[in-house]
């Protein structure tokens, strides 16, 4: 809590930033000499300009002290410093040693902070094919998307597309704001570094601007098969749900422990791994049609029997 | 839910034929003639006690033949021994139930030198009940073992582990000869005492690398929990619901018809309940909620011990506030003073556990643990008292001798970063039905060595620190049939060779990554004097969960603080900031470590931790953002009091405390893991403490 002190009149503030517009939390609390029951007795927020923001009373007395309970105050959409005042006129009628009937107190109010989270990108992309990706918006104020824009641009800087946002949450999240774009793959082959900038000119409350990067990595077309054939190492059996990852590839095995990976030709290190085993590991130059089998391990290297008693 | 009421019939109520209640305390110990001095006095009779000495003045409140300080594997098995010798004995246990870390152990009782049970596998015998129906796991030669062989494995200097560490090289020879004497007659001692043993498979840790010597404990699936007659009922033993325990199990039996046959199940229940059923039947009593606090010698540094002091030390359930109920309570002393002072006519075992849960004690080994961030196994279980090293404590201060002091740098996995996420209590995984469960709230995620090529791990300020998937890796246990340490597996190893530990095999065998030291080192954020390491975390997305079907549920995981879930990776960080009790700093770096680690996965390559040498990388980018916490546990304690081959306690002169005696991991100088040591240390202390002269 941050607290403007005047001698008898002293205001805290939930915190010193605030996102624009949103609400504050305040707390006053004011004392006299000699001490005096003020319960009852309003008090006013001014902004900087001198209006009125806000009321609230003095609802607690411990015999030398009087307070409010916390009351809600909204900040300024205008990004900056402020300092507001607080003015409890009956303190100036409460006694002869009454000297303040008002306190200052500063806060800052900044624009929401915002974030861009992109996902679902493919993990390789043939040149000139079409892809999609998913993006969300996610502000510190928990703001509807309503406005917000989200730009995406590639390796050179060329805006690629433009998404305005709407609707609802992506599931399992409070307010991460979601939308899928279609885009185009870059010509050349290799890792580019794209990005994904949300706009905030147009919004009801000044936000940040925000911006993620992702890869996009374009792969030449296919000209091998990889079948890659997962069995569990004792029994022989095959495992479904396996990652198999040939960098940049990834797949997984079906029910029949086989997942098949379309590759150029080139050197290679293949992973089998996931579930309960530990990873398998392939290095080596794949120039055909191959089929390499992963002996899964199960992962009980050392078991809790085996360590602890 | 089980409770002592659901089957009275099997209560340990002491037998009258064998076992003495109090009355009968009384009664024998004035027919034996211990004197004026010899009666047991509890609160409703208490008298002052004073004796001839100075140090007699003291008041005493309760007095036995026998005080032992710990109810678990040590010292039940001290106080069942020393009461098979006619001694009265009195358990005093900080905690609420007996049974110490043993109750939740996997129940692997490493012993050797020819024991009863290597010779019935030998034999391919069953046991005398006829449970173990499946044949030996180990061939007879294996199994063909005898003490001199024990004694060559435990002390061979010429073993080094792949951690390069010398498990056996450093143990104190009259306690380890000493230790493998008593093995045949403790494990005995302990089928004598309900304790049923699997076949043999393999040896413990530390426990030797010539032949097998290591069976678990089990029972049977029955119709009742019965522990005469070795069986349990599913929903005691934890095995009628995945996600319940009980309060007799506060962990799951495992299935163990491998080991024994159909309808088998194991862990540390089988050992410390059937133990504590027969203490009890033998009139062994105690006094729970009640912490060991200091040793009363005649003299501070000199004469025999005559006593303990110990403080009240209730645990409460954490909701209810009520005061938690041992599962048994027949020979359990109420009493509520602050403080008791309890007179042994005879003598004092120390079985109160060793310093891994104190962060003090155990900083002076590794300062990097001093992180209380990082707890000891069984800190629900056992609560804040468990493992504070009093023993240690209060023996230095009557002017104990210590030893083994580096042996916990010499065991490979006395601490150890844990596959269990999500819960503080990450050794075990206790679910909701234990009365503890409650101090822990979660279960945890065992996500499994595998598991850690899911995520990327941070440190306090939210920097990746090692390769993740090398992290949970720990070097072999060195124990038959070996682990990569010695040159020879199985019957092949060769002891006292210099091959064992000749430089190029060492190279060769070498095989730690010291992910673990990364994890303690002196964290970015920490600000002198307070060099904390600060907590882990795991960071992981929706994708990762959905590829592992990891449960993120209660009761895996709850609201404790130890689980986050959040729509962006900041906000990820900002709640960890604020709901975590050890996260002193911000996790700032956050945001910039899974933007680069996305942009390592793109480019195949983590050129800061070779992550790709290990493992699949996989993007961290699809909401929610996930954390768990993940452990770093110090388990076992090397490193303690010095004792003799009697167990007695040896001051800095190398003399003999008077009356005092410790076991288990309150003692210093054997680096091996787990039970074995114990119960032959418990059973060592019960013998030879009756031999004591009686005061």
């Amino acid at each position: 809590m941050i607290s403007s002190e005047g001698p008898t009149f002293s205001v805290e503030v939930s915190s010193g930033e605030v996102d624009a517009g949103a609400e504050m939390t305040l707390k006053a609390k004011a004392s006299c000499s000699p001490a005096a029951d003020l319960r009852g007795q309003a008090l006013q927020i001014m902004d900087q300009d001198g209006a009125l923001v806000e009321r609230a009373e003095l609802t607690e007395f411990d015999g030398e002290s009087n307070e409010t309970s916390e009351f809600a105050v909204k900040a300024p959409v205008e990004p900056g410093a402020y300092t507001w005042l607080a003015v409890c006129p009956a303190l100036a009628t409460a006694g002869p040693s009454s000297e303040e009937t008002s306190a200052p107190f500063s806060f800052t109010v900044k624009p929401h902070s915002t974030r861009v989270v992109v996902w679902d990108v493919p993990s390789t992309i043939e040149s000139g094919e079409t892809f999609s990706v998913k993006l969300g918006v996610n502000c510190s104020g928990e703001c509807r998307p309503d406005g917000w824009t989200v730009e995406v641009r590639d390796q050179d800087g060329e805006r690629r597309a433009t998404v305005t946002f709407g609707g609802e949450p992506w599931p399992a999240t409070s307010a991460l704001y979601y939308a899928e774009v279609e885009l185009s793959a870059p010509d050349t082959d290799g890792l580019h570094t794209w990005e994904a900038k949300a706009l905030a000119d147009d919004l009801h409350l000044p936000h940040a601007e925000a911006v993620a990067s992702f890869g996009v990595r374009v792969v030449p077309a296919p000209e091998c098969l990889l079948m890659v054939v997962a069995v569990d190492m004792e029994s022989q059996t095959p495992v479904k749900g396996a990652k198999v990852v040939v960098h940049p590839y990834k797949t997984f095995t079906d029910e029949r422990g086989v997942a098949e990976v379309k590759i150029p030709k080139g050197e290679y290190r293949l992973f089998v791994s996931g579930k309960k085993y530990f990873p398998f590991r392939s290095d080596g130059e794949i120039k055909t049609n191959v089929t390499i089998k992963a002996e899964l391990a199960v992962d009980r290297e050392l078991s809790d029997a085996d360590i602890w008693t | 839910m089980a409770t002592k009421n659901d089957h009275p019939g099997n209560d340990p109520k002491p037998e009258n034929e064998k076992g003495l209640n109090r009355r009968d305390f009384v009664k024998t110990g004035v027919a034996a003639g211990l004197g004026a001095g010899g009666a047991l006095l509890g609160p409703y009779e208490a008298q002052a006690q004073v004796g001839a000495s100075s140090a007699e003045q003291t008041v005493w409140d309760y007095e036995a033949d026998v005080v032992i300080a710990g109810g678990g594997c040590a010292g039940l098995t001290a106080a069942i021994r020393a009461r098979d010798l006619g001694a009265s004995v009195l358990v005093v246990d900080q905690n609420f139930d007996l049974g110490g870390r043993m109750l939740h152990s996997g129940a692997r009782v490493s012993l050797g030198g020819g024991d009863a049970v290597q010779l019935r596998d030998m034999k391919g015998e069953s046991d005398d009940e006829g449970f173990v129906t499946v044949d030996p796991s180990e061939d007879p030669e294996e199994l063909d073992d005898n003490i001199e062989l024990l004694f060559t494995d435990i002390t061979d200097w010429s073993v080094v582990d792949p951690k390069g560490q010398s498990p056996y090289r450093y143990n104190e020879r009259e306690l380890v000869r000493a230790w493998a004497e008593n093995c045949p007659a403790t494990r005995q001692f302990l089928m004598d005492n309900y304790v049923r043993f699997t076949r043999i498979s393999g040896t413990h840790g530390g426990g030797g690398l010539s032949r097998a010597r290591a069976a678990q404990c089990f029972l049977m699936l029955g119709d009742r929990t019965d522990i005469r007659a070795g069986t349990i009922t599913a929903e005691d033993a934890g095995r009628a619901d995945p996600e319940r325990t009980s309060p007799f199990a506060p962990v799951q039996m495992t299935n163990a018809s491998r080991s024994v046959g159909p309808n088998a199940v194991s862990n540390g229940v089988a050992l410390s309940r059937s133990l504590e059923f027969s203490a009890r039947e033998k009139g062994v009593e105690f006094m729970l909620h009640r912490r060991f606090d200091e040793i009363v010698r005649e003299e501070p540094f000199s004469g025999k011990v005559l006593g303990i002091t110990a403080g009240y030390s209730p645990r409460q359930h954490p909701d209810t506030g009520e005061l938690l109920q041992s599962f048994w309570q027949n020979g359990n002393i109420d009493e509520r003073r602050e403080t008791v002072k309890i007179r042994a006519r005879q003598a004092v075992v120390l079985a109160s556990g060793g310093h891994a849960g104190n962060p003090e004690v155990r900083g002076m080994f590794y300062p990097g643990l001093r992180e209380p961030a990082f707890p000891t196994s069984g800190r629900a279980l056992q609560g804040p008292g468990g493992q504070d090293a009093a023993a240690l404590i209060a023996g230095l201060k009557v002017g104990a001798n210590l030893a083994g002091m580096q042996q916990n740098l010499s065991y490979g996995t006395t601490f150890h970063i844990t596959t269990r996420l999500g819960t503080r209590e990450a050794y075990t995984s206790m679910m909701p039905g234990h009365p503890t469960f409650g101090f822990r709230t979660s279960a945890g995620v065992n996500v499994g060595n595998a598991g850690f090529e899911e995520f990327i791990a941070v440190n306090q300020v939210g920097k990746r620190f090692f390769s993740e998937v090398r992290l949970p890796r720990r070097p072999g246990l060195n124990a038959y049939p070996g682990d990569r340490g010695a040159p020879g597996r199985g019957l092949a190893h060769t002891p006292l060779d210099w091959r064992n530990c000749r430089k190029e095999w060492v190279r060769e065998m070498y095989n730690y990554d010291h992910g673990l030291d990364a994890a303690l080192a002196m964290n970015e954020g920490s600000e002198a004097p307070d060099y904390y390491s600060g907590p882990l975390w795991a960071v992981f997305d929706q994708d990762a969960v959905e590829r592992t079907g990891w449960e993120l549920r209660y009761p895996y995981v709850s609201d404790n603080g130890y689980f986050f879930q959040a729509d962006t990776i900041e906000a990820l960080a900002a709640k960890i900031e604020a709901d975590h009790e050890f996260q002193r700093v911000p996790l700032s770096y956050l945001p910039e470590t899974v933007a680069t680690w996305n942009s390592y996965v793109d480019a195949g390559e983590d050129p800061e931790f070779e992550r790709h040498e290990d493992a699949p990388m996989n993007r961290i980018a699809t909401p929610p953002f996930y954390a768990l916490s993940i452990m770093v546990i110090w388990h076992d304690s090397y490193g303690g009091l010095r004792v003799n081959g009697r167990q007695q306690v040896v001051d800095m002169q190398g003399q003999v405390i008077p009356g005092l005696y410790a076991g288990g991991e309150a003692v210093g100088g054997f680096n091996k893991h787990g039970l074995g040591k114990g119960h032959v240390h418990g059973y060592i202390a019960g013998t030879h403490a009756v031999e004591e002269p009686s005061s």
